[in-house]
């Protein structure tokens, strides 16, 4: 028998727990030769601001071991464009589109929301609160619990749509955010975004990327990332999408074990341009073999 | 549309100090390619180099389903790929990115070769030879050593003209002053030129000069290699307004004027 794989991310009613991290899967499109992205439980397309942005200097992307640190500058088109170029592609999709937000201010989170709502193919919206790859905003908001508690009611007031935080690891207790952000109407949660590093060019005696600092993503950070679920899970009763260095379907359902309803593949894809696809198959065979009807029963198995 | 595959390695040699020549069975990629694409190549199973390498394709023959790169070893993944042995097997994605804009058959036509730059151009020359052009390639190296292609460019019917920084060979100097000392700009329909940053702007500056259109082959680094990550950027300028382009999807050939070097 099939098992059952539809999960319910804070009101998002997505057909398996597989979809793909903000910002490494462009707006769907650039990967569609390679993946069929209706087979995904939901995508989250590039971090969206209210203007459009040229993002930071390069290099943008240096690699790491087992990682890479990007500091891209949230480079995008801005809302309107997005509205106006992408809506009606993402109406036409047979999966769940979230729209990953981001702000300098509270206000720009609010004025995002609202634009957002109601816009066909828009199933939710990821609130992006832990960019290191910017001065204002992004980090700013996810390392401080009443800004991020605000952030959250902002956009909650603004759009009927579901509300996903999405949580930075560079903070001394994430548990602490979490609950600020429950307690402020989160429907969901989305860890973990990228760690703050840098890399030196020996030879040249300089940092490597042009912005200097950027975000570690890949697989050097999951057991990071792991532990961020795990924790939040023990904290608050929200949905969390987990991510952070997932490569295999065995690197997903350790984040489903630790408390995660669904999960994002990200650096992978750049690696391997099915990875979302395989992840899928690999956790729906694992259901199977260990006769699990309901992907559900395993969602912080690991707990008890 | 692009593919991803396991490609079998056919050959593989050095052709001049860390400087290889590998030949892989790529019968889609081969069919599919334009001068000026490229590949993102796999150069290990594991996790370290992590990210894939892009490469450009330097030749194809569609008739036997082969592609061949060139590559100079830099860094992990380069010298990583230049170990591998016939027999052994390559990941790759591709044909990727936009190639160069061929000219109208039997045009008078410029190509300036700079480095491991001359990769993507035997293949342009190849294709230009299909086409009747009437071709002069200018191809620089550092010395006689590490010069690259020159035959290649001689045996598809162009004129070869070398420039070499130590006078090894050739002019001694740089391609940009050999051009500017032997080229006719007014019977050239088009220059394509890839190589150093540094000679692509010297280059590109020449041609904004003498009014004659050309194309450049960009490099920045590269995550996806296929318009996602927006890694790659470059700033493209279009009728006054500046963008930021990505040199996987949106090139990595440009029009040699658009790009904003500084
Ligand atoms: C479109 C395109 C076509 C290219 N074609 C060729 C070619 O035909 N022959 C050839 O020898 N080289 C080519 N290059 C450069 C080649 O990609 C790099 O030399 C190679 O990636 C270095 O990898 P590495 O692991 O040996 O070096 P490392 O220094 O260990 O690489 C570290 C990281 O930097 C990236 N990187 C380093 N240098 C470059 C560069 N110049 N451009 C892009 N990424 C870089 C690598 O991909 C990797 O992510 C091309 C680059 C681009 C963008
Ligand atoms: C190139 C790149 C761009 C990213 N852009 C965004 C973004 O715009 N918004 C966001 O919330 N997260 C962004 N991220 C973070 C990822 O969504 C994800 O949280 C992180 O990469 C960890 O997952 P991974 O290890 O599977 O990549 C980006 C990551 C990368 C590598
Ligand atoms: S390498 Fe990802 S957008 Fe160009």
């Amino acid at each position: 028998m099939k098992p059952n794989l539809e999960v319910n991310i804070g009101g998002i009613l997505m057909k398996n727990p597989v979809t793909t991290s903000s910002g490494t899967f462009g707006f769907g499109q650039e990967y569609s030769p390679y993946v069929d992205i209706n087979k995904l439980g939901a995508i989250v397309v590039k971090g969206t601001t209210l203007e459009p942005r040229p993002g930071n200097a390069t290099p943008r992307m240096v690699e790491t071991p087992a990682g890479i640190l990007n500091s891209i500058g949230l480079q995008n088109p801005g809302v309107d464009y997005l509205i106006d170029h992408y809506a009606q592609y993402f109406a036409g999709l047979k999966t769940r589109v979230i729209v990953n937000i981001a702000g300098n201010t509270v206000d720009d989170y609010a004025r995002l929301a609202a634009k957002l709502d109601g816009v066909p193919g828009v199933a939710g919206l990821e609130v992006n609160i832990s960019c290191p790859n910017v001065k204002k905003g992004g980090m700013a908001f996810g390392s401080d619990p009443a800004a991020a508690a605000e952030v959250t009611k902002a956009v909650k007031n603004a759009t009927g749509l579901p509300v996903i935080v999405k949580l930075s690891p560079n903070v001394t207790d994430i548990t602490v955010i979490a609950r600020a952000v429950a307690d402020a109407g989160a429907d969901a949660l989305s860890l973990i975004n990228t760690l703050l590093g840098m890399a030196i060019d020996v030879r040249r005696r300089k940092p490597m990327l042009g912005n200097i600092m950027g975000g570690l993503s890949g697989p050097a950070v999951k057991p990071v990332a792991v532990r961020a679920v795990w924790q939040v899970y023990q904290t608050v009763k929200l949905p969390i999408i987990g991510m952070g260095g997932i490569v295999t379907a065995q690197d997903a359902l350790e984040f489903i074990l630790a408390g995660a309803s669904a999960v994002a593949v990200g650096t992978a894809n750049f690696i391997n341009a099915t990875a979302t696809l395989e992840v899928l198959a690999g956790i729906e065979q694992y259901l199977i073999e260990e006769q699990i009807t309901d992907i559900n029963e395993l969602v912080g198995a690991a707990h008890r | 549309m692009s593919k991803v595959m396991d490609a079998k390695v056919l050959a593989v040699y050095p052709v001049a100090p860390e400087t290889y020549y590998m030949e892989l069975a790529a019968p889609d990629i081969a069919r599919l390619a334009v001068p000026g694409q490229f590949v993102h190549v796999r150069c290990s199973d594991a996790q370290e180099p992590l990210l894939r390498r892009p490469l450009s394709i330097h030749m194809v023959s569609r008739p036997q389903g082969v592609l061949a790169l060139l590559f100079r070893v830099v860094g992990k993944g380069t010298a990583l790929l230049a170990q591998r042995q016939p027999g052994d097997s390559v990941n790759l994605m591709g044909p990727l990115g936009r190639g160069f804009t061929l000219p109208l058959p039997g045009s008078k036509v410029a190509v300036a070769a700079g480095g491991i730059g001359a990769a993507p151009l035997v293949f342009l020359v190849q294709e230009l030879a299909n086409l009747k052009c009437q071709v002069t390639v200018y191809v620089g190296a550092r010395d006689k050593k590490n010069l690259l292609c020159d035959g290649q460019f001689a045996q598809l019917d162009a004129e070869v003209v070398i420039a070499t920084d130590d006078g090894s060979l050739g002019f001694k100097g740089t391609v940009p002053e050999l051009m500017r000392r032997h080229l006719d700009w007014r019977r050239t329909a088009m220059c394509y030129v890839c190589g150093p940053r540094a000679m692509m702007q010297e280059v590109s500056a020449m041609l904004a000069e003498a009014d004659v259109p050309g194309e450049v082959s960009l490099e920045e680094k590269m995550g996806c290699g296929v318009g996602a990550c927006l890694s790659c950027a470059v700033q493209i300028q279009h009728h006054g307004e500046i963008s930021t382009k990505r040199v996987c999807a949106d090139g990595p050939v440009f029009p040699s004027w658009q790009v904003v070097w500084e």
